[in-house]
């Protein structure tokens, strides 16, 4: 029976190392991987920090006490990680057009631990692509302590997770590559914008003033939004600034990620 | 004779090391990227050879307005404009120390690079400013005649605001529980006059102003402690200014290894008790 456990693990293990070296050997997985900080950090972020800097004493020009480069930079980690995990799914679609899928179910593993390897893989994928904004941590001005990148790393591997499983479910339903780009494409981006990544809602404002402030279908979406929480969360850990209780965020990425992965599980047996 | 087939070369397996050779890469050119200067605040300092702080006028011990000694942090910065090749150019600015409304300082970036001489460190400044790391620390304090303690004075107490940033709610909320009403005053001499002439029976202010207010009389100066917060000290820079802020807080961690700080807070009679050494945590 051990033996049996031990092989299910050897083929979880083997299914991560495929997925992993699959995307560390894919150059345009890569360069995306690199273009998003460097277009959303060094552009962006360096671009706009000045229209949001104080001009006079007391004039409040932005709500939250840090500079813009670093509000956005823990955004831009999360939406590092939310690219790569849901575009690590495409494998599925891969293997399921080349009939590696086919031969993989037919082994003795089981189909749960067949896509706990590939979620692991695709997870670990994005979480070095998260690692790799924090590589620009200096720029921004963020000061990287142990305890802050080994908990950074916690959060955006159990976010990657639940993000992974989500974009199998995703694939489960869209059969071929090019869709598979535009639907993946039209889930993050309103995802990411919606998550308070590039604006605040302000903490200091009450609800009736930041209803004032926006409107209300947006405040709506931005507090619905799973990612917002898990937006704030990055930001705590980093930067010490939350908009929402701390605990919140991490409560919601958890719940998060187990509910997508459920979700994965039940949809990988149509598979 | 029968043929034979030519082996067939067994593809090589690729080392693990060369999948890994484009994520190193990626990871230096990032890294390298870090090193980009994100601003102009720095450079533009360079360029004019002269670093404006904005200061008050007078809020001693941090600035004392006697040029023999013209208080802590204008010395501070005067040997970090001078470690950096910069000439150091004190704005005075009255309101500072006494308005507790920044809106009323009217200070803009166009006079100053740098804001000190008492630059509370929390959410309120930090919404405004960028700030370096805290190097003293303050709180409220109470003056008053030997043997007299916060549950024992009387109303009306003296009450000079001074720093921008204290929380003046909490303290408001203290003095309420303890059934004490404040009259407020503009400036340390009115205090001082008001305390003396019996018009207050005590005075609350910033324990450094108080230190420097009443040091040299019998009266007695308390720092309050709990529930009282007690408030960190440090440089105030203008958000976004983050190579300008880099190099000033690099002089001022040297002058904490060499111990210029300690010297210069000697000379004006701080205690080591309120300064706070980058290894500190307390001051955080």
């Amino acid at each position: 029976m051990i033996g049996g456990v031990l092989g299910q693990l050897g083929g979880v293990y083997a299914i991560w190392l495929r997925e992993v070296k699959r995307s560390l050997r894919d150059k345009g997985q890569l360069i995306g991987g690199v273009s998003r900080p460097l277009l959303w950090v060094l552009i962006l972020g360096i671009g706009l920090n000045p229209y949001f800097r104080g001009e006079v004493y007391g004039e409040v020009r932005f709500v939250v006490p840090y500079t813009y480069l670093q509000f956005i930079f823990p955004a831009v980690i999360v939406l590092n990680i939310l690219y790569t995990s849901i575009q690590s799914a495409v494998s599925l679609i891969w293997d399921r057009e080349f009939g590696f899928l086919r031969e993989v179910l037919v082994s003795p593993m089981s189909r749960n631990m067949i896509l706990l390897g590939k979620v692991l893989g695709g997870a670990t994928t994005a979480v070095i692509h998260g690692c790799m904004v924090l590589a620009v941590a200096r720029l921004v001005g963020v000061v990287l302590t142990l305890e802050v990148i080994l908990s950074a790393l916690v959060l955006m591997f159990v976010l990657a997770f639940g993000l992974t499983a989500f974009g199998i479910v995703i694939a489960n339903y869209v059969r071929g590559f090019e869709s598979f780009g535009v639907f993946s494409n039209a889930v993050i981006l309103p995802l990411y914008f919606t998550a308070s990544s590039v604006f605040p809602l302000d903490p200091a404002l009450t609800r009736a003033q930041t209803l004032v402030t926006y409107p209300e279908w947006l405040v709506i979406i931005v507090e619905h939004n799973p990612l917002t929480y898990a937006v704030d969360a990055m930001r705590g850990i980093l930067i010490n600034f939350n908009q929402f209780d701390p605990m919140l965020g991490f409560q919601v990425v958890g719940i998060m990620a187990v509910g997508l992965y459920l979700l994965a599980v039940w949809e990988f047996r149509k598979v | 004779m029968a043929a034979t087939t030519p082996p067939r070369d067994r593809p090589q397996r690729r080392s693990g090391f060369y999948d890994l050779l484009p994520l190193v890469a990626v990871f230096a050119l990032l890294f390298a990227v870090s090193f980009l200067p994100p601003d102009t605040s720095r450079a533009e300092v360079d360029r004019l050879g002269r670093l404006s702080v904005c200061m008050p006028t007078l809020y001693p011990p941090l600035v004392t307005g006697n040029a023999d000694a013209p208080g802590f942090e204008v010395e501070l910065m005067q040997e970090v404009a001078d470690r950096l090749g910069w000439r150091l150019n004190i704005v005075s600015n009255a309101a500072m120390g006494r308005d507790f409304n920044p809106r009323n300082w009217r200070i803009n970036r166009a006079q100053c690079q740098v804001l000190a001489g008492g630059i509370a460190l929390n959410t309120t400044t930090q919404s405004f400013l960028d700030t370096s790391a805290p190097h003293m620390v303050t709180g409220w304090a109470l003056v008053a005649p030997p043997g007299e303690t916060i549950e024992t004075v009387e109303s009306p107490v003296g009450f000079l605001a001074g720093l921008t940033g204290l929380n003046r709610i909490e303290l408001g909320q203290y003095l309420r529980h303890q059934e004490i009403s404040a009259s407020i005053v503009n400036d340390a001499r009115a205090l001082r006059s008001g305390l003396e002439t019996g018009e207050f029976s005590a005075a609350i202010t910033e324990a450094l102003l108080a230190q420097q207010t009443f040091g040299d009389t019998d009266y007695e100066i308390t720092v309050l402690g709990e529930p009282l917060e007690r408030f960190s000290l440090g440089i105030g820079f203008w958000k976004g200014d983050m190579t300008l802020k880099r190099a000033v807080e690099g002089v001022l961690a040297d002058l904490w290894d060499d111990g210029t700080m300690a010297e210069i807070a000697g000379t004006y009679g701080l205690d080591a008790d309120i300064l706070c050494p980058p290894s500190a945590t307390g001051c955080a």
